[in-house]
């Protein structure tokens, strides 16, 4: 709900909230239902995915628990079972967990990092918000009975299946709207004298990723709608081939899944200037960085069903590698920022968990090279080995039996569990800055700061967990342990490996669970102000607008239109701050 | 610069809408773009998904032939694929946009009248359309099944219906700017929401064309 029309009476209480909107409001369900506020909108996005990332983890848990012992399906009934809620795991932990929460904030945030009292569409953004919930519950249920998109054989997809779909689908669809939401805002709600270039970093990236996720996640429903008809006809399906997962697998494969960690850049890129008290040096640069980064993790086109070669493409495959590049230029442009600076930056968890989700994905950038291997080296061996041929005249034959039994066992990782590996990194890179962004602007949205100690606890949980359960996939992949099917011949190693990937699960969950009790603590028990701040507004010194607001901020979030002329407008002399004179 | 002061709640006045703190230049047609650019994306997969099964599917045939086996057609011979339909479909969407325009250029003018004429029009076209398209839909004979190993019947029905689906989407949103002229004093001032729908009208008949030509034309 936002303000309209109000009676000016007294001017010194110009960004004072009235204490009604800074405490839980009377009527929760019926505030949050009708709520066309984005700061509501943003909360409800936030905890839901939460609640939803709880189970997301479990569910983990519960299929790492089954790989423990490779020679039978033991925990669940049968291998159907065990494939179905792998690949549920996976679909939720992107659509209900890791995306969903970096809407959650970008739709608290973005308004405020510019200078605009709402959302561009706050219907839509509400709409958005609550078909998410309805459709990732009964996706979750269509899939607990039966319906997941698995190898189906020559069976007739069932009831629960199409509804997997549909509701796969609807998912899909409320992404796609929330994203449109963002990236309308950002375009059109900007303050006077704020362009495209100087927008703050975590809103470029929120731009760049909401305008991938929208021309991507519509193929994936395009998809979706093919497997659906199909499924509706009078026979057994004949598009496609049996492989219900392999038809929409893309989403979750290199380049896509990058997409889905985009924010990870804009979060470190806003954390750090901060941290350093100074401007962002290269921020040109970091913004191309972001771009590239997005543009080359467009994945629509790479799907293996339509294309069987696509995985050895050298589009596929540079596509994967100069995924790297561009991260590289962003570190470049913060590192440029901290050498210039030099000074130590100011030790807090949100930069903590920032640079913990940008080295997750970098191992995850490092999995996908190693991945691709096989399109990628093998074949510049090959020249090599002709160019020293050509010259010499000398025969070398090891180069030859390298590149062969690169050809070999690269080739055959590519559908194993190094792919989980990836998956999971570079997800988990995206819940870093998720949880960057909770513990750097939780005074906009819950009103006070959360715990620092828990935020490094997080980070540590989180960073280290992935690590663990991914790196053993990684080995486990060249031990031929496939990618999520239960059948398979793996080699000796894997059972111990997948113990380590369990332990590593469960410190996921465990950084998850932290977060959620410092979220949900706070709320509760947390106070209004955080009284050691010398300005509750702005405690950590930030550079962009969101600091000049109260915390929460007021309805309409500031109280008149602002004017800037940088992507930090708080560190110009010449901004005109309608606060001043109340912060003095 | 409006200065803007936040006191007593009890002297707010609350509503569900945003604050109109500044203009917001062209956010309907915006957001209309980015949508429309979506459902581009949408049939970009659909469209995509066809070519390349119709081509693997000739190419499986044209090895058949070549071993001197038994070969079938992409669309089943079983199958009625008429053309007459479809390119009435294809020339009555093409009106379609001068009455789309016509209603643009009415409610710039002021025109309520011609306005809503050339809405009324255009959306009989779509009416028209959908109405011949599941007409085509009784005389294809198309059956979804595995028995010729050809994906064609399950794409050419998602392909249309996702169309005649564009075309309700589009047609609900000229319902909707209709009756916002009607009880507007001005219908200028809604010209922004009129040209969105109509950026949404002209995509969706450029898709039209392209389904035209990809499989009716071709087969």
């Amino acid at each position: 709900m936002t303000i309209t029309a109000y009676e000016p009476t007294d001017t010194t209480s110009i960004v004072m909230a009235p204490e009604v909107y800074r405490r839980l409001p009377d009527n929760i369900l019926a505030d949050g239902i009708s709520s066309g506020d984005h700061k509501v909108i943003g909360r409800l996005w936030i905890f839901g995915a939460l609640l939803f990332g709880l189970f997301t983890l479990v569910a983990d848990i519960l299929v790492r628990v089954e790989r423990i012992d490779t020679d039978g399906v033991q925990l669940f009934s049968n291998a159907s079972a065990y494939e179905q809620w792998f690949t549920l795991h996976r679909v939720s932990l992107v659509f209900l967990f890791v995306v969903p929460m970096l809407i959650g904030i970008a739709n608290v945030v973005v308004p405020l990092q510019i200078g605009a009292p709402s959302l561009a569409f706050p219907r839509a953004a509400a709409a958005a918000l609550w078909s998410w919930v309805v459709s990732g519950i009964m996706l979750i249920v269509s899939w607990a009975i039966d319906g997941g998109l698995i190898d189906r054989g020559d069976d007739v997809v069932n009831a629960p299946t199409q509804l997997s779909m549909v509701s796969f689908a609807a998912l899909a669809v409320s992404i796609i709207v929330a994203s449109m939401v963002i990236v309308t805002t950002i375009f059109t709600e900007r303050s006077q004298g704020m362009s495209l270039y100087n927008v703050p970093l975590f809103t470029w990236s929120m731009l760049v990723a909401g305008a991938i996720w929208l021309m991507t996640l519509p193929v994936l429903v395009a998809n979706l709608m093919i497997m659906w008809i199909d499924a509706r006809g009078d026979a057994f399906h004949s598009f496609g081939g049996e492989n219900l997962y392999q038809q929409v697998g893309w989403v979750f494969d290199q380049p896509q899944v990058f997409a889905f960690a985009i924010p990870v850049l804009g979060m470190l890129g806003e954390v750090v200037p901060v941290a350093l008290r100074r401007r962002l040096k290269q921020y040109d640069l970091a913004m191309i960085a972001i771009g590239a980064f997005g543009a080359f993790s467009f994945g629509a086109y790479a799907q293996t069903l339509f294309n069987p070669n696509a995985s050895t493409t050298w589009l596929y495959v540079l596509g994967s590698i100069t995924l790297i590049l561009p991260l590289l230029a962003l570190l470049g442009a913060v590192a440029l920022t901290g050498a210039a600076a030099g000074r130590a930056p100011q030790f807090s968890s949100h930069l903590v968990l920032a640079v913990a989700g940008i080295v997750a994905l970098l191992v995850a950038g490092a999995v996908a090279a190693v991945r691709v291997a096989d399109s990628l080296l093998a074949p510049v061996i090959s020249w090599l080995h002709d160019a020293i041929e050509f010259v010499s005249g000398s025969d070398w034959n090891w180069l030859t039996r390298f590149e062969n039994w690169i050809r070999e066992n690269f080739n055959e990782v590519a559908g194993s569990s190094l792919s989980n590996a990836m998956v999971q990194l570079a997800l988990v890179a995206g819940l870093l800055a998720a949880a960057a962004g909770l513990f750097y602007w939780a005074p906009k949205i819950f009103g006070h700061k959360l715990p620092a100690g828990v935020g490094l606890l997080v980070a540590l949980s989180l960073l280290g967990g992935a690590v663990l359960s991914a790196l053993p996939d990684a080995i486990s992949g060249f031990l031929d342990q496939p990618d999520f099917v239960a059948r398979g011949a793996q080699r000796d190693g894997v059972e111990i490996l997948n113990t380590i990937s369990l332990v590593g699960a469960i410190g996921v969950l465990a950084g998850v669970l932290a977060l959620l009790a410092a979220v949900a603590g706070s709320f509760v028990f947390g106070d209004d102000r955080d009284e050691d701040d010398e300005d509750p507004r702005n405690p950590w010194g930030g550079h962009t607008l969101e600091w000049l607001t109260d915390s929460p901020p007021v309805p309409g979030n500031f109280a008149g239109p602002l004017v800037v002329t940088s992507e930090a407008p708080l560190l110009d002399d010449d901004f005109e701050n309608p606060y001043a004179e109340v912060m003095s | 610069m409006t200065e803007i002061t936040l006191t007593d709640p009890s002297s707010m006045v609350v509503t569900d809408g945003p604050a109109p703190f500044t203009p917001r230049p062209r956010t309907v047609q915006i957001g209309t773009a980015l949508m429309t650019a979506a459902s581009i994306m949408y049939f970009g997969g659909l469209f995509g998904a066809y070519v390349s099964s119709r081509n693997r599917f000739l190419t499986t045939q044209d090895g058949l032939e070549a071993a001197g086996e038994r070969t079938s057609s992409w669309i089943p011979d079983s199958a009625t694929v008429e053309l007459a339909p479809p390119t009435i479909m294809a020339w009555t969407l093409l009106m379609s946009i001068v009455t789309m325009q016509w209603a643009v250029y009415s409610y710039k003018r002021d025109d309520r009248a011609h306005g809503l004429l050339g809405l009324a029009v255009t959306a009989i076209f779509g009416v028209a359309v959908i109405n011949q398209v599941v007409f085509q839909w009784k005389q294809l004979g198309l059956v979804i099944d595995d028995v010729s190993g050809s994906a064609a019947a399950t794409l050419i029905y998602t392909i249309t219906a996702s169309h005649v689906g564009m075309i309700a989407i589009a047609l609900v949103m000229l319902l909707f700017v209709a009756f916002r002229a009607l009880a507007s004093s001005a219908t200028s001032e809604h010209v922004d929401s009129v040209a969105s729908v109509a950026v949404f009208w002209y995509a969706m008949v450029a898709l039209y064309f392209i389904i035209w030509i990809l499989i009716f034309i071709t087969k």
